[in-house]
C-alpha cells in the first residue's frame, strides 16, 4: 500500500505545492506589514496596515479553502480514475481494492492532518508574532495569550477535542465522499451524469448519517458528548471504508 | 493455464458475451478476430480482472482471476491509460513498482527498438508513439500469459511488421500470447489459433496451420467468409 501511497501523493503534489506557495506569498506580504509596522512601533496608520491586512486575510483563505481543495481534489481524482481508463493504472496492479482505496484514504487524511498542523503553527506563529510585539517578551506574550483564552473559557483539552472533532468530521466528509463516488461507478460504470449521481449519494449518505447520528447518541454537552459524537464518527468512517472496499472489490468493472 | 468457461456478460439489456468456453495453452499465440463490438475487449478485461462477468468464470491456473493472476497476466488496453505528468521513465518505473516481473533492462531495449526517448512526456505522445510505448511497457514484464487489445491500432504500415517481430521476439518459451486485432493480414503469420468471435459468440476456434494445409485458406479469407 505504500507504493500506491506514494503514488496518490505524487498525483495531488501540484496543488499541495500551489496553495504552500501562495500560502508563503501572503506570510511574506503579512511579514512586509510587520516589520514595517514595528519600525514604527505600529504608532500611525502607515503603509504597513494595508500589507497586514492583505496578508491576514490572504492567510485566513489559504488556510480555510487549501485543505477543502485538496480534500476536493483527491475526491476528483477518484471520481475520474473509477470513470476512465486510468483506473486500469491501478486496477492491473497486483493491489487489492482495499489497498487501493486506503492508499487514498491516507493520503486524504495525512493532507487534512498536515495541513491543519501547518496551518495551525502558521497562525500561532503570526498570532505570537502581534501579541509579543505589544507585550513585550515571548513569556509573558504567552501567559496574556493563555489568560486571555482561559477567560474564554478555552482550555487546551477543549481546544484539542474541538480540533479533534473538526478533523474527524473533514475525514467523515471525505469518507462519505469516496463511499458515493465508489457506489456511482459501481451502478453507473462511466456513464453520463455520474457526477450528479455522486453528489446525490453524498448528500443522502451525509441526511442518513446525521439522522443516525442524532437518534443513537443522547444529546450530550461538553467533553464527553464530543468525545461520544467523535467515536461514532470513527465507527460510520470504518464503515464506509468497508463498505466501499467491498463494492469495489465485487461489483465494480472498469 | 488461462480457462474462460461460459463467461457472459451484460450491459443493462445489451449483450456482450455470451457463453464463451476457451481455453488458452501454454506456449501458443491466439488470435481473437471479430468485428467492431463482437465482445474482443471484454472477454480481455474479464481475462485481466478488470471487469466482472455476469455469468461463468475466469479462472487462471485454476483459480478465478484476481490479484494473484495479475501477476502473471499482462494486460494491454487498446486506449490510452497512463496518467498525464508521467514521462516515458516514469511509467517504466511505475511498471517496475508494481510488478515484479518487469524489466527495466527489456524495457530500455524495447524503448529504443521503437525509438522512443525516456524524457517524452506521455500526453505529447502521438497515437502511433502511444501504441509503441503501451506496448514495450508490456512486453517488459516476464509475464505467463499476455493480453494485448488491438497492438498494431495507430501504428503504421511500415512499422507493423517490426512490432509484430519485437512482440513474438520478445516471448520467453511456454508463455501465452493473445492477440485482437481487426488488421488479419498484420497477424497471420505468427498466430497458431484463431478465435473468431460475433455477437458474442465464439463462432470457430481453428488451428490456422490446418486451416492453410487443410483447407487451402488463408486466416483472412476464412475471416471473411465466417463474417460476411
Amino acid at each position: 500500500m505504500l507504493t500506491l501511497f506514494k503514488y496518490e501523493v505524487r498525483k495531488t503534489l501540484s496543488l499541495k505545492i500551489a496553495v504552500i506557495v501562495l500560502t508563503f506569498v501572503m506570510e511574506a506580504i503579512f511579514l512586509i506589514g510587520f516589520l514595517s509596522g514595528k519600525g514604527t512601533n505600529f504608532q500611525n496608520d502607515g503603509s504597513y496596515v494595508g500589507f497586514l491586512m492583505a496578508g491576514t486575510i490572504g492567510l485566513m483563505f489559504c488556510g480555510l479553502l487549501g485543505p477543502q481543495l485538496w480534500a476536493l481534489q483527491s475526491i476528483q481524482l477518484l471520481y475520474r480514475e473509477l470513470n476512465s481508463k486510468q483506473s486500469y493504472m491501478l486496477f492491473m496492479t497486483p493491489n487489492s481494492s482495499y489497498s487501493i482505496l486506503g492508499a487514498k484514504f491516507l493520503e486524504s487524511m495525512l493532507s487534512a492532518v498536515a495541513g491543519g498542523l501547518f496551518f495551525i503553527a502558521l497562525a500561532a506563529v503570526d498570532v505570537l508574532l502581534l501579541v509579543v510585539n505589544t507585550a513585550g517578551i515571548p513569556g509573558e506574550a504567552y501567559r496574556m495569550l493563555r489568560l486571555e483564552l482561559a477567560s474564554e473559557g478555552l482550555t487546551a483539552n477543549a481546544a484539542l477535542s474541538a480540533a479533534l472533532g473538526i478533523l474527524v468530521w473533514w475525514i467523515s466528509v471525505i469518507a462519505a465522499a469516496f463511499f458515493s463516488v465508489v457506489l456511482q461507478a459501481a451502478i453507473m460504470n462511466g456513464k453520463r451524469f455520474g457526477a450528479l449521481i455522486s453528489f446525490a449519494f453524498f448528500v443522502a449518505v451525509s441526511v442518513l448519517w446525521g439522522y443516525l447520528k442524532g437518534f443513537v447518541l443522547p444529546h450530550g454537552n461538553g467533553l464527553s458528548g464530543l468525545l461520544l459524537f467523535i467515536g461514532f464518527d470513527v465507527v460510520i468512517v470504518i464503515a464506509l471504508y468497508l463498505s466501499a472496499g467491498w463494492i469495489m472489490d465485487r461489483k465494480l468493472s472498469v | 493455464m488461462l480457462e474462460s468457461r461460459a463467461i457472459s456478460k451484460y450491459f443493462l439489456n445489451k449483450r456482450a458475451l455470451e457463453d464463451v468456453t476457451l481455453r488458452i495453452e501454454p506456449g501458443r499465440i491466439y488470435a481473437l478476430l471479430g468485428p467492431n463490438g463482437s465482445g474482443k475487449t471484454t472477454w480481455m478485461k474479464i481475462a485481466a480482472s478488470l471487469t466482472k462477468p455476469s455469468a461463468g468464470e475466469m479462472l487462471f491456473d485454476g483459480d478465478p482471476v484476481g490479484i494473484c493472476s495479475r501477476r502473471s497476466v499482462a494486460y494491454m488496453s487498446t486506449e490510452p491509460y497512463f496518467y498525464s505528468w508521467m514521462t516515458i521513465r516514469d511509467v517504466g518505473r511505475y511498471y517496475e513498482d508494481f510488478f515484479e516481473d518487469f524489466s527495466m533492462e527489456l524495457f530500455r531495449e524495447l524503448l529504443g527498438k521503437m525509438e522512443l526517448s525516456e524524457e517524452l512526456k506521455v500526453k505529447n505522445l502521438s497515437s502511433g508513439m502511444m501504441a509503441k510505448l503501451k506496448i514495450a511497457v508490456t512486453i517488459a514484464r516476464r509475464a505467463r500469459v499476455y493480453l494485448l487489445d488491438e497492438p498494431l491500432n495507430g501504428i503504421d504500415l511500415i512499422a507493423r511488421d517490426r512490432i509484430m517481430e519485437t512482440i513474438v521476439g520478445s516471448l520467453e518459451e511456454g508463455v501465452s500470447l493473445v492477440l485482437s486485432s481487426h488488421l488479419v493480414e498484420e497477424i497471420e503469420t505468427v498466430v497458431d489459433t484463431a478465435v473468431f468471435i460475433r455477437g458474442g459468440k465464439i463462432v470457430e476456434i481453428c488451428d490456422t496451420e490446418n486451416l492453410r494445409s487443410e483447407h487451402g485458406q488463408s486466416l483472412a479469407d476464412r475471416y471473411r467468409e465466417i463474417m460476411q
